[in-house]
């Protein structure tokens, strides 16, 4: 365990990476923490201050210099990240102006963090400065990977905090990253049974923590083996986690409500950071390269193709979702999106729709399921604004390759969820078999509203051809969050929310697109999230994603709807740059 | 006797007469096993007879023959087969042996039949004895009757037997078709006495044999086959029943060569306008079009052909008509090429599936070598045609192709820029190195070389792009997942297996063992005496390739292959 946890911390190789879990760390050995990393905010050398017990057992004052990987020669005095000047700016600026009034009686402990060691080059440097610099007020003291290693070691062996049955969960968790699955499951272990111990307030901001520092892990033991899989779904099982931990304190103040407020966040940009790595290095610089994604899954059966094309634009989806949740709200206030912020989510919508291009199974869904992959990418595309006409080109096409496989019994999408149904998919090309496989679908409903909303009315007709014609058997249906939801949602351990069934068809996609503003306008359930109240909507809509669940038409019927007609007004927290009014429906801007 | 000179084993006379007195000699002929040994024994049975020591005709009448196990019936019908035409006999001795042994067989048999006419031809007497008894008897046999008028060669003979209905009418008739007129004078005139019983109102059996008959007549005056065949379509025409349909169409299978163009069309048309699901008249139809294509009347009989599969003609499945599909692959490359260019010009479904049937199959893909230039067709016609091939043998794209590249070298500057995309998008990207080689040997002095060049750069480009250095693990199927499709491919390919020997012929007649281990079979299965057999274990496998969209995008490739099937020249 402890050669596991001193490998992931030599492994952190980035700022934002060893300073972002140092904090935890030190509150878990009973630190408080009074200074985080900030990037833009000077901080005279601090990269985190927090007061708490010296080995010495007298009460100190200890301000970390955080350096990530070994520190060496060149290290010391030159660069960007050099020591040196970090320290000099902590003893002639930081300590004689900044240390907080309470604080200023406590003796100062300045420390060198370090990920990895301190090579033998730049030993007696540090050795020299420490000498020189140190006197009763100030003492200096190295931290090096290994002794980062114990802490964190101590912190995760806390019989209270990680009990044996948990730790070997989390050990396998690690072990199997590069099996994602078992790695998940692992994980998903992990965290019920972290969830199941907090019942105290104190114990959910320490489980939050926990989880955070067993994401880290993951992540960067998946990162090692170029297998982000696992601590992607982790990052968003993690997420919803930690939600369900946070709930009792939102909307509340105090030191506890604030330290979960910080878990809450430091979980949401961990996963950003983890889909973000993901996409960036994985994903996004291939979407341009004709079938090279597609390709890359290395399986001879087109449905691993399509199963993973359309994770994967869910996935890119999901990232722009909280890109944009971050912009507008992750200093905490309401803030408008700039320039550069909306064309990087419009280059990352573009990036949606190449990939769409050049992986052509993401012209129609295989099964039923993937609906929710695409409205979280189409509730992203079209709030941008930007892209009218590739959202109608898309589901054009989407709706005459549906047509097709209907009609010509081929690979319609089906509602099945079983792999081995799902390969064999269609079994028969019967109209017996059809009926069984499209018994119900929230794909259709979705495809007639986008597509009235978007003025096609070739494809809305094609639909309602379809529905009064081979699926005329089919439970047109949506699903949208009811009162149990906001118990259920982000654990997923019970049933919840309402089917919509029986929804109307009739009138090219209009009626439907009426009844759904309107259950959009009076929707308590939806409205009674937790998520959804404190601004934080990206969640459901990853709970959806990872759950597996509709996106609930809440989302995205605001901009399929004309303005001021009594359409589904969502809270302003859920505002995002959307397409300018259609007041002829036709979807033209 | 002058035979050869008799070997070890074998009867002497003596033992013949021996055996033709004790009642076993036909028995003893029976059970001879050597082929050699048996044609020995009955020429010397003949010449036993000629001499007068044995009487081949009365051992047809002894008990022994009678008796004779059924299982020996075959053999020593063969045995009078070889015997009778070297027989000293009157007519109606030879008479009474076939009828004796017809009546044995429950029916014609053939062997003493054969030999008969063989005795019949060796001299106009004996013929002339046959007509003679003939004329006597009036159920003798008509297909005797028929030989010996033949060999009697006399019109007027044959034509004194054409008032009396039935099948001495018709042996007649086949006779004179048969023999060679004195001069044309006289084949009019035997023209017209036939024409007489081609006329409607007539028995079927009768008009079949007319018409067979005027097809043979005009073999001796070829000036004035296509007159008399008009004539004889006008007359069928009248009355076009299946029968006379049927010999038309055999007429012309076996006197072909006679007909103009016009006449063998003429022909084709009223025999198609029969009705093709009856068996009788489509075999008819399938012979003389066997007989036709690929010879000199190619084309008439491919547009017969064509009338009878295409979706707006007959619609027959080419499975009504298998050996012309064997007949048809069998064609020389530019006739195969051309009819695959013509059916697939016309856009219909039924003949362009047919092509693919011929020439898409994807084992031992041969590809053309050929070119649309000279053809006359438009930009878009060149298109569509280069669609069907693609759409119709998606699994043969070497032969798909080499159809692009014949429309390259038409040189047609419009078409040219799609058919690169054909080979690009299609061809390329789909089924990569197979096409590419066959590309690559298209020769700097080929015309096609430069747009070829043009579409092998663009996949080359593709290709570099399409590879990911290292491709992302997070893309890659689960453990699970490739469990379950392994377990499947497993259990296909047993199904595959089991039915492949369920289907097989072989299968039934070898023995099979199952090797479990080694990489060699030292088998034994000759006996403990002798020294063991080794054989080397060989893998042994067959491939198709499929198209590379058929796992990046199947619905896409339905779609596209349906829109190339559909294709319409813009």
């Amino acid at each position: 365990m402890k050669l596991l946890l001193s490998d992931y911390v030599a492994s952190l190789r980035e700022r934002g990476e060893l300073d972002a879990i140092l904090p935890d760390l030190l509150s878990a050995r009973g630190f408080h923490v009074i200074s985080r990393p900030a990037i833009g905010v000077v901080q005279n050398g601090v990269d985190v201050a927090a007061v708490g017990n010296d080995e010495d057992g007298v009460r100190k004052l200890f301000l970390f210099s955080v350096k990530a990987g070994d520190l060496t020669r060149a290290d010391w005095d030159t660069g960007v990240q050099a020591l040196r000047p970090s320290l000099t700016e902590i003893l002639d600026i930081y300590v004689p102006n900044r240390i907080p009034p309470q604080y200023r009686t406590l003796k100062v402990v300045v420390c060198v963090v370090v990920g990895g060691i301190v090579q033998q080059s730049a030993q007696p440097a540090l050795t020299a400065y420490f000498k020189r610099y140190g006197n009763r007020k100030v003492s200096f003291q190295e931290w090096n990977g290994d002794r980062i290693a114990d802490i964190l070691l101590q912190g995760l062996l806390q019989e209270k905090l990680l009990p044996k049955p948990l730790r070997s969960s989390f050990q396998k968790a690690v072990a199997m990253v590069d099996q994602p699955d078992v790695a998940y499951e692992h994980f998903a272990r992990l965290l019920f049974a972290l969830q199941a111990k907090a019942t105290k307030d104190k114990d959910r901001v320490l489980v939050a923590r926990q989880i955070n520092i067993c994401l880290w892990v993951l992540f960067v033991w998946a990162r090692d083996v170029d297998n982000l899989d696992a601590p992607y779904r982790a990052s968003e099982l993690a997420l919803l986690h930690v939600w369900e931990l946070a709930k009792p304190f939102l909307g509340k103040k105090g030191a506890q409500a604030k330290a979960m407020t910080a878990a809450v966040h430091q979980v949401i940009r961990l996963h950003v950071i983890v889909a973000g790595l993901f996409l960036e290095i994985k994903i996004l610089p291939y979407v341009g390269r004709q079938h090279a994604l597609s390709l890359a899954v290395g399986s001879d059966e087109p449905a691993d193709v399509n199963l993973k094309m359309f994770d994967m634009l869910g996935r890119l989806a999901s990232a722009g979702h909280w890109m944009i949740w971050l912009a507008r709200y992750g200093n905490g206030e309401l803030k408008e999106l700039n320039a550069q912020q909306i064309d990087g989510l419009r280059k990352h919508v573009a990036d949606g729709f190449k990939l769409i291009m050049n992986n052509p199974s993401l012209l129609l869904p295989l099964i039923d399921q993937q609906a929710i992959d695409l409205a979280l990418f189409l509730t992203l595309a079209g709030q941008m604004g930007h892209a009218d006409a590739d959202i109608r080109e898309w589901l054009a096409e989407m709706v005459r390759r549906l047509k097709t496989t209907v009609m010509g019994h081929g690979r319609y999408p089906a509602a099945l969820t079983d792999y081995s149904d799902i390969l064999a998919h269609p079994k028969a090309r019967t109209d017996e078999y059809q009926r069984e496989v499209t018994s119900g679908s929230v794909l259709i409903p979705l495809l007639l509203a986008f597509a009235a909303g978007y003025g096609d009315a070739r494809s809305v007709t094609t639909i309602e051809e379809l529905i009064a014609g081979p699926l005329a058997h089919c439970t047109l249906q949506l699903w949208t969050p009811d009162e149990k939801s906001e118990k259920h949602l982000y654990l997923d351990d019970d049933g919840h929310g309402a089917g919509l069934s029986d929804l109307p068809t009739t009138r090219s996609g209009v009626d439907l697109i009426k009844v759904l503003a309107e259950i959009g306008n009076h929707s308590p359930g939806f409205g009674n999230l937790s998520a959804v109240k404190f601004g934080f909507f990206p969640l459901v809509l990853t709970a959806c994603r990872h759950y597996r669940l509709p996106v609930p038409p809440q989302f995205w019927i605001p901009f399929l709807t004309p303005r001021g007609t009594g359409s589904a007004e969502t809270d302003d927290r859920q505002a995002q740059p959307r397409p300018k009014k259609r007041s002829d429906g036709s979807g033209k801007k | 006797m002058d035979v050869e000179t008799a070997k070890p084993g074998r009867l002497e006379d003596a033992d013949i007469v021996r055996h033709y007195r004790a009642g076993t000699l036909l028995q003893t002929v029976a059970t001879r096993r050597d082929a050699d040994d048996r044609k020995y024994l009955h020429a010397q049975m003949a010449a036993l007879h000629n001499a007068g020591d044995i009487d081949l005709v009365a051992l047809t009448t002894s008990t022994e023959f009678e008796n004779l196990d059924r299982r020996h019936h075959f053999t020593i019908q063969q045995a009078y087969g070889d015997a009778m035409p070297l027989l000293d006999a009157g007519a109606s001795d030879m008479l009474e042996i076939v009828r004796r042994m017809d009546a044995q067989a429950g029916g014609r048999a053939p062997s003493p039949r054969i030999a008969f006419t063989k005795w019949i031809k060796s001299t106009r007497e004996r013929a002339a004895e046959v007509v003679r008894s003939a004329e006597a008897d009036p159920g003798f046999d008509p297909e005797i009757l028929m030989d010996a008028l033949v060999v009697v060669a006399n019109e007027d003979a044959a034509s004194a037997f054409l008032v009396e209905p039935g099948p001495r009418r018709r042996a007649a008739l086949a006779a004179l078709g048969t023999i060679k007129p004195k001069n044309l004078k006289s084949a009019e005139a035997t023209f017209g006495r036939m024409m007489e019983f081609a006329a409607p109102g007539i028995d079927e059996d009768t008009r079949y044999t007319t018409i067979s008959s005027v097809f043979e007549l005009s073999r001796h005056y070829k000036s004035r086959a296509s007159k008399w065949i008009d004539s004889l379509v006008v007359v069928v025409k009248d009355n076009p029943t299946e029968s006379a349909r049927c010999a038309l169409l055999n007429g012309l299978r076996q006197r072909a060569g006679l007909l103009p163009e016009k006449d063998v069309r003429l022909v084709f048309a009223v025999a198609t306008d029969g009705d093709l699901t009856q068996l009788r008249l489509r075999d008819a139809l399938q012979g003389a079009l066997y007989q036709l294509i690929g010879g000199v009347h190619h084309e008439a009989a491919i547009d017969c052909l064509t009338t009878c599969v295409a979706s707006n003609g007959k619609a027959l499945p080419l499975k009504e008509f298998e050996l012309l599909r064997h007949r048809l692959t069998e064609l020389d490359r530019a006739s195969l090429f051309a009819l695959a260019i013509r059916w697939f010009a016309t856009g219909d479904t039924l003949l362009c599936q047919i092509v693919s049937d011929l020439i898409g199959a994807p084992l031992d893909q041969k590809p053309f070598d050929a070119s649309l230039a000279g053809l006359a067709l438009t930009s878009g016609e060149i298109i569509a045609v280069c669609h069907k091939a693609i759409g119709f043998m998606p699994l043969a794209p070497v032969v798909a192709a080499s159809f692009v590249v014949a429309a390259l070298r038409a040189s047609d500057k419009i078409a040219e820029p799609e058919l690169v995309q054909l080979l690009f998008q299609w061809l390329l990207v789909n089924f990569r190195e197979t096409v590419a080689a066959y590309l690559k040997k298209i020769g700097k002095e080929d015309v096609a070389h430069k747009p070829v060049r043009a579409a092998l750069k663009m996949y080359r480009s593709y290709e570099s792009d399409c590879r990911i250095a290292t491709p992302p693990k997070e893309l890659q199927p689960s453990t699970y997942q490739r469990g379950v499709v392994r377990q499947n491919h497993y259990l296909a390919s047993r199904e595959i297996s089991k039915q492949a020997e369920r289907q097989s012929i072989f299968a039934g007649l070898v023995h099979k063992s199952t090797l479990l281990y080694g990489r060699k079979a030292v088998t034994y299965a000759r006996g403990p005496d002798v020294p063991p057999t080794s054989m080397e274990m060989k893998p042994v496998s067959a491939h198709i390739e499929m198209p590379r969209l058929q796992t990046v995008d199947p619905v896409g490739l339905e779609l596209l292959l349906s829109i190339f099937r559909i294709s319409r020249p813009k």
